[in-house]
């Protein structure tokens, strides 16, 4: 019973030091001039035609390393996905969706058009995914792309 | 707002790129969120992003297209000649736009008199004068247009053919329209967005043209007298032609020829031009008899409203 006990407090003790926190947070920059140098800011007039770049941030505010990161984001509705775009900081596979539920990478990636079926353009993607294999404790990484606004 | 846009604006000189595009509408608002899934010790967890929310901000343009299609005959002192015109809202959100004509264009021939902008209320492309509403400013909603009537006198005085009037309908935005694309106008625009003009400047202008007559009508009213009540062998028959000219304007080298009526013989002699004697023989005179007619040459002749044409030309034939 006491070494029951103790394994139970153990296993306690053991999971109340993993604290499981990483967080995502989505920020949208434009391009803006500024003392003849571009620079990316907070996208704040936004007109057809203006790209804008969506830019996703992992934080681990954990303990333990966070492994297999899957970092999904469908294109926003009235933008266009602009080809070749999507980034991470370091090391990520990168793949496409054009109905939302199945990814794969571009060759990969067809639709239907006048009954026929073709590679899909970069512009008719309907969402990205990025897989990270780890980001460490107390760490940050990033992923982002860019559209324009229809 | 369905066009290439290539909107080099001046907030925004860099990050605008040259595509196809549907023109979203001013103060649609774009989201964005990203889902997370990750794995601690075999264990899946998962987080949500914020969502991003932003505002499409209200481009100001507008096109003004001159839309017949070749320059509108006119002939002098005619009055409500139309040029025709399609204004079209091509920004991305509901603008007013003020109407205002310009007929002093310093290439012009001949200059209008009492032009009147008029907008085409039934919408059937066609100026009705008892429906259209004369009117100098029209709402339009992002991609709408409205056809839009100069209507204008002409001179009395007269011009040689071809002489062309440059006519203009100018639309200009109400929120904008300062002319320079980027101009910016903190929340003026739909739902209170931004507005800013764009690559029109919220302004468009395009000229029409009159183009004086070269087409005169020539009309000729034939008629023919004779003494007594019987027409028999040896009766003199007279023929009178009155030229007369159906429109305002001029023509050169106009020719009245008339062949002399089987079963009669022209009396020699007997060709006139407003009573004045013509003779027979081709010579510096402008008639002559051909020898199965007569031809008149009646040269250059002009119209104007307060002076008409009009000349007789006369001959006689005997029954044979």
């Amino acid at each position: 019973m006491k070494k029951g006990l103790f394994y139970i407090l153990l296993a306690f003790v053991f999971s109340s030091t993993i604290h499981a926190d990483v967080s995502i947070k989505s920020q949208s920059l434009q391009e803006k001039t500024i003392n003849k140098q571009t620079k990316w800011v907070k996208a704040t007039k936004v007109i057809p035609g203006t790209k804008i770049r969506y830019i996703n941030t992992m934080s681990n505010n954990g303990t333990v390393m966070a492994q297999n990161l899957v970092i999904s984001n469908a294109i926003p509705k009235h933008m266009l996905y602009v080809d070749k775009s999507a980034k991470c900081d370091g090391v990520c596979s990168i793949t496409y969706s054009v109905d939302g539920k199945v990814f794969d990478v571009p060759a990969k990636l067809f639709v239907t058009e006048n009954g026929k079926k073709r590679v899909a353009k970069a512009l008719e993607y309907k969402a990205i995914r990025w897989i990270v294999q780890t980001l460490d404790a107390n760490q940050s990484s990033s992923v982002q792309f860019d559209t324009i606004l229809e | 707002m369905k066009k290439i846009i290539c909107t080099a604006i001046a907030w925004m000189l860099v990050g605008v790129t040259c595509i196809f595009a549907k023109g979203v509408l001013a103060g649609t608002e774009i989201s964005n969120f990203a889902t997370l899934e990750y794995e601690i010790d075999g264990i899946l967890y998962t987080a949500d992003s914020n969502t991003i929310t932003d505002k499409v901000d209200q481009v100001l343009d507008v096109s003004v297209v001159w839309n017949d299609t070749a320059p509108i005959i006119v002939s002098s002192g005619e009055s409500d000649r139309i040029l025709t015109f399609k204004v079209t809202n091509t920004g991305n959100g509901d603008d007013t736009f003020n109407l205002t004509y310009d007929i002093a264009n310093p290439s012009s021939d001949f200059i209008v008199t009492n032009p009147r902008i008029f907008i085409d209320t039934n919408h059937n492309g066609l100026f009705d004068i008892s429906i259209d509403q004369e009117q100098y400013n029209i709402t339009l909603a992002a991609d709408a247009f409205f056809t839009i009537f100069l209507v204008s006198d002409m001179p009395v005085e007269s011009y040689i053919n071809g002489s062309i009037s440059s006519n203009a309908i100018e639309a200009k935005s109400t929120i904008g329209g300062s002319g320079a694309p980027g101009t910016i106008y903190p929340g003026k625009g739909t739902d209170g967005v931004f507005a800013v003009d764009g690559m029109s400047g919220g302004v468009d202008k395009d000229w029409g043209k009159y183009e004086m007559s070269n087409d005169l009508g020539v009309k000729l009213t034939k008629s023919a007298t004779h003494d007594g009540t019987e027409v028999s062998t040896g009766t003199i028959v007279r023929y009178n032609i009155v030229v007369e000219l159906q429109a305002s304007g001029s023509a050169d080298n106009l020719i009245i020829t008339d062949a002399i009526p089987a079963g009669t013989t022209y009396v020699a002699g007997s060709l006139k031009l407003d009573s004045v004697s013509l003779t027979d023989a081709s010579d510096s005179d402008s008639g002559r008899f051909t020898g199965s007619g007569i031809e008149v040459n009646l040269g250059t002749v002009m119209q104007t409203p307060s002076d008409p044409y009009s000349k007789t030309i006369s001959f006689e034939v005997i029954i044979s």
